[in-house]
């Protein structure tokens, strides 16, 4: 049997197939994957629409099959807690009627008052290095770059950073590349959160005198004007010193999961 | 024309798939397991050198639209295609019955080292191994259900793949014909 040439062979193919992509990984061609991205996201949106929407309804259907057993105990704990909520809601009703006329005369606003547009989530990043979703409401809708996104509560996911006809992307809080100017409620502690790589957030650059405390929640600070005042971001845990002991820092457990959300609300503009 | 037009709509198809679908169903995996899923199909359907004119494109195409740019995703699909390659060849492991179960375990395998891969990343960016390893160490539930949701979508997207590419030919085959 003739022996073949090592220019014949598969693994000389794979080198010769590597050599590009390792100059498109040190050279970026951005001005053609950016149209490209844009393109896509225009044409897809409908289709990814239709994608997440089923594969929510999997999800959530396996989820519900799974938890069957869980549900009557859960059903009565509920019911319990529903009685004490109740009677507290009627309680919180009273001071809130009472807070609205107090306002009144003090002449402040609300506190909490945006023009909020609910969008669904229709993708997300798959290698966790981006660190993104996709949602399914864009430029058509009034959507522009920089608008700040939440969910229920006033709980801060993320901003958008690409605004597409139908759809837009939103760079998450846990997003390296992502900064938020951040306050302690309890300490009044200031600094900067940080993401983690989609894993979690870290609460860095706090002056040292500052106090930070396991428990702690955390809000925007309203700083730089990119995100609103008093947005929660989370809570404290294992406060420590930075590594070159200039700062102080902590771990911030969000009270949300960003691997399962399906709704978030865009903030338009402060109202 | 109409066979390029295919062809880039299939690829389309599955990463939308990924990330609209599976990356939904499945948000804990750090790896693109659907699409590797694929690379393994069209490797064992077209053989390495052909299947590159579809896993490239596929790969390339998943890059610019999930990061914007051109990440290492490609070049680790085409060192798996390879590895899938040099595998079946070897073990001449056959693509039909447990041979595919096999198939999907191995494209299950190259996203746990693609996403051990990813953990070593954060690592070297945080020089946190608790980081590290969180990025990495799930609860093993998570990976059974992922494995045992994978099982039938590959053997689908298997059979989805030969019968497209068995369609694709005979396309080809009657344009031939006419030419002639």
């Amino acid at each position: 049997m003739p022996q073949q040439k090592f220019t014949q062979t598969k693994f000389f193919r794979a080198l010769l197939v590597a050599i590009p992509i390792l100059f498109f990984l040190f050279f970026q061609p951005r001005f053609i994957t950016e149209p490209l991205r844009t393109v896509i996201a225009t044409v897809a949106w409908p289709i990814q629409g239709m994608l997440s929407t089923a594969a929510f309804n999997i999800r959530d259907g396996v989820h519900f099959l799974s938890s069957i057993g869980e549900l009557k105990r859960e059903n009565d704990r509920l019911i319990e807690e529903n009685t004490h909520l109740s009677v507290e809601n009627a309680q919180w009703q009273a001071v809130a009627s009472e807070n609205d006329e107090l306002r009144k005369e003090l002449e402040l606003l609300p506190r909490e008052n945006y023009s909020l547009r609910t969008a669904e989530v229709i993708g997300r990043d798959a290698a966790g290095l981006g660190n993104w979703l996709s949602i399914s409401q864009g430029s058509t809708q009034g959507i522009t770059i920089g608008m700040p996104v939440i969910v229920y509560g006033g709980i801060l996911v993320g901003r958008v950073t690409e605004v597409f006809v139908e759809s837009s992307r939103v760079m998450l809080i846990t997003h390296p590349e992502s900064a938020v100017s951040g306050i302690t409620v309890e300490g009044g502690a200031q600094g900067i959160v940080k993401g983690e790589y989609g894993l979690g957030l870290l609460f860095d650059m706090v002056l040292q005198d500052a106090t930070l405390t396991s428990g702690h929640r955390l809000v925007t600070s309203g700083l730089g004007g990119e995100f609103p005042k008093n947005l929660l971001i989370g809570t404290l845990q294992e406060p420590r010193l930075s590594t070159d002991h200039l700062y102080r820092q902590a771990s911030v457990i969000s009270p949300i999961s960003f691997d399962t959300l399906r709704y978030v609300f865009i903030i338009k503009n402060s109202l | 024309m109409k066979v390029f037009f295919f062809r880039i709509a299939l690829l389309f198809l599955f990463i939308l798939f990924q990330l609209s679908f599976f990356d939904i169903l499945f948000p804990w995996f750090r790896a693109p397991l659907f699409l590797l899923g694929a690379v393994v199909v069209f490797t064992l359907i077209r053989s390495f050198p052909r299947t590159l004119s579809m896993t490239l494109p596929l790969t390339l195409l998943f890059d610019a639209i999930s990061l914007g740019a051109v990440g290492w995703f490609s070049l680790y699909a085409l060192l798996f295609a390879y590895g899938t390659s040099f595998l079946s060849r070897r073990l001449l492991i056959e693509h039909r019955g447990v041979g595919l179960v096999l198939y999907a375990l191995v494209a299950f395998g190259g996203a746990l080292l693609y996403q051990a891969l990813f953990s070593l990343v954060i690592y070297q960016e945080t020089a946190s191994p608790q980081m590290a390893r969180s990025a990495f160490l799930l609860p093993y539930e998570n990976y059974w259900v992922s494995l045992l949701f994978f099982f039938p979508i590959f053997i689908t997207t298997y059979f989805i793949v030969k019968r497209f590419e068995g369609y694709l030919e005979r396309i080809e085959q009657r344009r031939f014909l006419n030419v002639r």
